[in-house]
């Protein structure tokens, strides 16, 4: 078996042990010194081997009553951490459902519970791990220390002179040993001092475009799908002085649930580091409360020329952002295997497809009409001859609204286009349209009859409920562009129809009326 | 996990060497006790299970010699006679590969078929039945104390940190749950291998030929092991189911379990539970660390041993010098001793008590068995340099350069990580029928697959000089 394959994957476990045999060779600590020994130092081989075990024991161990003693200090808790990590990364790899070989592999030997639950216990250390590293760079942050990279032959001492057993052991209460918490906000809030001097609320509601769970193996038209996502976050400063100055010393950011109810835990801290006169070091807890880790710091960072709660919207607006994480998709979804097959179709067999019917109805999902934010396009029906020279009167088939954002003439994020009919008084015979778009007007001139002009909703078909509804409506919705469809128009306005196309980069809009 | 005899082979003892050292009377007896009864299983007809190491060794590459070239395929595990039958108190299902019901009788398909009576195929499954029972049984009396001492361990380390209370246990607590990790205990946390008889036995057991010097086969975490008729043959030679023993431990998912397989040396770790012949201390790769140990910690220097042993390497057999041969199989057992022990009584208990550490430690030496080696250091002094006295003299007065190798050293290794190992990595990741296909070509220029090694160093080199940069990221 190969020593150290970074990834679990299935050929790794059945060819290992081959290229191991095969006489590999592999530069480890122990072949590397007795290099360096032998070729820099002109050491016999036989020198070096014990040079390695020398080597070995300055490093790992330490001697004490004439007896060595193993030194779990030696190593930095990032590089334990990583360890744990890679350990993680390789049950991602054999879990990934993505990968047949593997899949087959643990299914074949009904694994997954498993290996699942091997998951869950390495996740269980490597969020004590983080959370003791998370610690140690706050305590250095608050002291501003800073650590060197060189940690070869050094001891790196854990805080609270925990060890990694220390660390794995459940019953250690990591929360009360690690305190992320500053002395002088401990005595502002026991004496009672802790003047709020800020208080700023803002929220904001959007859309956000996510990988789609259902993306390849059931749905394989569609890699990202749209959410409604909302956040809300209340920030406050304080002042912790015995004497207040209404500068503040102490920041706590909350997030607001959908109820409007901040959260019981800050998610992010700001306190002064020993001798700032600015707000530098930030504790960050990003699991909101309905998630594990939620009242345990999991990120610390260090900030500049912060003095109050609103310059953290101001300039570390990321930093806030960093709370909202986009919940993550499950991507562990086992595909959904179709039964193999054999359908032979020849062609002309078979029709239609056009169109999914829902008896329901389709809606649009999308929030894009303000006010008045479209602009109109004309198109007459095509006719088989066109006799340009001696133009015939022409049928409008449809008038569309095509939605732009205020203020600019780009549209709207997924490229809305509504379709209506016109009144069919207005519809035939007609020789010009004219739209003007400022003013939503038209004027249609027919055949041997005055202009007419008027709101674009005077000439459009209306359903049954009097109401200007059209009858076609496209958008844009990850890889896909949508229609859905009124065919009927009756007996309500109902898009019982759905069609869907790849999404294409521009829109072709034709606009057969003149633009005033 | 596979089991390979790759050098065995390229040593095995030649025929020639029969007419020196003949074999001895009590073989002789103990052959003609064997054929004389009816149970004995048609594969162990005709070979000896000698006492004598020296001649357990003899008698090992006789039995390759005869079945070498016979390994093979099984081309599908279905239409193979199955068995179900408790093991331990675990349902296995036992697989005879190549072995067919016809009729009355059984037919076996090595090479061409043979028909067995019922009596003689019970012969077959009553010896593999009996067989696992044995290696488990054995493979975990070797592990048994594991548990108990790493909680002990645990104990001590958590009460003297003020973790734990002086008048708590740490075993009342291991099957608490933890709060907000539901389904884990504090033993998952700590990840303690609480271990028994059965975590050793396999689901289902395939005995039947493996392909290219494979004697044995486990797929991690499957409990599926494969066995070949050829390692049974070599185990009755040596008097115990060594390959099988070496299986099962691979077989063990509380220990060798994926992700935890792949963080040290479990070749080596399975290979301490075997106590097969002397040869395989001298020459099987999986035991080089074990004999640059020896050679280090306890003056064995298993290399000159081999070759004062087995002065020449001959197309037409090699002489054996029995007399030094006999002199260093009796050293080979003191000194596997006492790393086997060392190994399974102290080292593992440490290695798990402080999982975390030490697997991080086998990372950054690049070394699998790098904790195995520090823990080796903890506990003999090194003797290579004339003694004792005159080596730890020595490593006082080298103290500073050797402190000073040991840093460029870790600093090599973190820097030239990348490129080292780029082409090996690069095949791993080939599809499966690619790897086939190179080990295919590489058989007609005459390069056995075992034999691709240099090829590999070659390709390595060419990796080094940037012609093959884009396969360093596959680490």
């Amino acid at each position: 078996m190969k020593r150290f394959p970074q990834k679990a994957t299935l050929p790794a476990l059945a060819f290992a042990a081959f290229i191991g045999l095969a006489g590999c060779v592999k530069k480890t600590f122990d072949t590397e010194v007795k290099r360096i020994l032998t070729e820099e130092y002109s050491m016999t081989e036989e020198q070096a081997m014990v040079g390695v075990g020398g080597a070995l024991r300055y490093r790992f161990m330490t001697e004490r009553d004439g007896k060595l003693e193993f030194n779990y200090h030696s190593l930095k808790l990032e590089d334990v951490l990583s360890k744990q990590r890679d350990m993680k990364q390789s049950l991602q790899d054999i879990l990934n459902p993505n990968d047949a070989e593997t899949r087959r592999f643990v299914d074949l030997f009904n694994q997954r519970a498993h290996f699942e639950r091997e998951e869950q216990k390495v996740d269980y250390r490597i969020d004590r791990f983080s959370l003791v590293l998370t610690y140690d760079k706050f305590v250095r942050l608050m002291k501003s220390q800073r650590r060197g990279n060189d940690s070869v032959g050094i001891t790196n001492p854990y805080p609270q002179g925990l060890t990694d057993l220390d660390i794995m052991f459940a019953g250690t209460n990591l929360a009360r040993l690690l305190q992320f918490t500053a002395k002088y906000v401990d005595d502002a809030k026991a004496g009672n001092r802790l003047n709020q001097i800020e208080n700023l609320v803002m929220s904001v509601q959007y859309e956000e475009e996510e990988p789609n769970p259902d993306y390849p193996q059931v749905d394989p038209n569609n890699a990202t799908r749209w959410v409604q996502r909302s956040r809300a976050l209340r920030i406050m400063s304080f002042d912790c002085d015995t004497q207040p100055d209404h500068r503040a010393d102490y920041i706590e950011v909350y997030r607001i649930g959908a109820d409007g109810t901040p959260e019981a835990n800050p998610a992010i801290k700001v306190f002064k580091s020993q001798g700032s006169s600015t707000l530098d070091v930030a504790v960050l807890d990003r699991n909101p409360a309905n998630q594990r880790g939620h009242g345990t710091p999991d990120d610390v960072e260090s900030l500049s020329f912060i003095e109050r709660g609103s310059e953290l919207y101001d300039s570390r607006r990321d930093l806030l952002e960093s709370l909202f994480k986009t919940p993550e998709v499950e991507r562990r979804q086992l595909p959904k295997e179709a039964p193999i097959e054999a359908e032979i179709v020849r062609v002309g067999e078979l029709g239609q497809q056009e169109f999914q019917i829902s008896t329901d109805g389709w809606s649009c999902p999308l929030e894009y009409r303000v006010g008045n934010n479209y602009s109109l396009w004309v198109k007459f029906k095509d006719e088989e001859s066109h006799d340009h020279a001696n133009p015939r009167p022409r049928e409008i088939e449809y008038v569309a609204k095509r939605y732009f954002v205020p203020g600019s003439s780009s549209d709207v994020q997924a490229r809305v286009v509504e379709f209506y009919r016109v009144k069919p008084e207005f519809a035939q015979r007609v020789r010009l349209v004219t739209v003007n778009n400022e003013t939503k007007m038209l004027e249609i001139v027919r055949e041997g009859e005055a202009a007419q002009k008027g709101m674009d909703s005077l000439f459009l078909e209306r359903d049954r409920n009097d109401l200007v509804t059209p009858f076609r409506i496209d958008y844009d919705s990850g890889n896909l562009r949508i229609s859905l469809l009124d065919r009927d128009r009756n007996p309500e306005p109902l898009y019982e129809a759905k069609a869907e196309m790849s999404r294409p980069h521009t829109l072709n809009l034709r606009n057969d009326a003149r633009t005033e | 996990m596979r089991k390979k005899l790759g050098a065995l082979i390229l040593a095995a003892v030649p025929a020639l060497g029969i007419a020196y050292f003949p074999r001895s009377h009590a073989q002789d007896g103990q052959d003609a006790q064997a054929a004389a009864q009816s149970n004995v299983p048609h594969y162990l007809r005709h070979i000896s299970s000698p006492s004598n190491e020296v001649d357990q060794i003899i008698e090992e590459a006789k039995v390759l010699d005869a079945y070498h070239g016979r390994f093979g395929t099984s081309t599908f595990i279905n239409g193979n006679i199955t068995l179900e039958h408790q093991i331990h108190g675990k349902n296995v299902t036992f697989v005879f590969h190549n072995y067919v019901q016809q009729g009355e009788q059984v037919r076996y398909g090595a090479n061409g078929f043979t028909m067995l009576s019922q009596a003689e195929f019970a012969a077959v499954t009553s010896d593999i039945v009996t067989t696992l029972e044995r290696a488990a049984q054995e493979a975990y009396n070797d592990h048994s104390n594991v548990s108990r001492r790493i909680i002990e361990i645990q104990e001590v380390h958590l009460k003297r940190n003020k973790r734990l209370g002086e008048n708590e246990k740490l075993e009342d607590l291991l099957d608490q749950p933890i709060p907000d990790y539901p389904g884990l205990t504090i033993a998952d946390g700590l990840n303690i291998p609480r271990l028994t008889v059965t975590d050793f036995v396999p689901t289902q057991l395939h005995f039947g030929p493996l392909p290219r010097s494979i004697l044995g086969v486990t797929y991690l975490n499957s409990e599926v092991v494969g066995y070949h008729p050829l390692a049974r043959q070599i185990d009755f030679v040596n008097g115990g189911p060594n390959v099988l023993k070496h299986e099962l431990v691979h077989n063990c998912r509380k220990l060798q379990g994926i992700p935890y397989a792949f963080e040290f040396d479990a070749e080596f770790h399975a290979s301490m539970v075997e106590q097969d012949n002397g040869l395989w201390f001298l020459r099987h790769p999986y035991l080089e660390d074990a004999r640059s140990l020896a050679k280090v910690l306890f003056r064995f220097d298993a290399k000159r041993a081999l070759e004062n042993a087995i002065p020449m390497q001959l197309m037409l057999g090699s002489p054996i010098r029995r007399d030094l041969l006999e002199d260093y199989v009796v050293k080979i057992r003191q000194i596997r001793t006492e790393i086997r022990r060392t190994y399974l009584d102290d080292f593992l208990p440490e290695f798990y008590t402080h999982h975390a550490f030490w697997t991080a430690v086998n990372e950054d030496l690049n070394d699998g068995n790098g904790a195995f080696k520090i823990f080796m250091w903890s506990k003999y002094e090194p003797t290579l340099l004339q003694g004792a006295q005159n080596t730890s003299r020595w490593m006082q007065q080298n103290r500073q350069i050797i402190e000073d190798a040991s840093r460029q050293a870790l600093r090599n290794i973190e820097n030239e990580q990348p490129a080292e190992g780029g082409i090996v990595m690069a095949l791993r990741a080939l599809p499966k029928e690619e790897r086939e296909a190179l080990i295919s070509f590489a058989s007609t220029l005459g390069i056995q697959a075992q034999d691709l090694g240099p090829a590999l160093r070659v390709l390595e080199r060419l990796a080094d000089s940037g012609a093959l940069n884009r396969l360093g990221r596959l680490r």
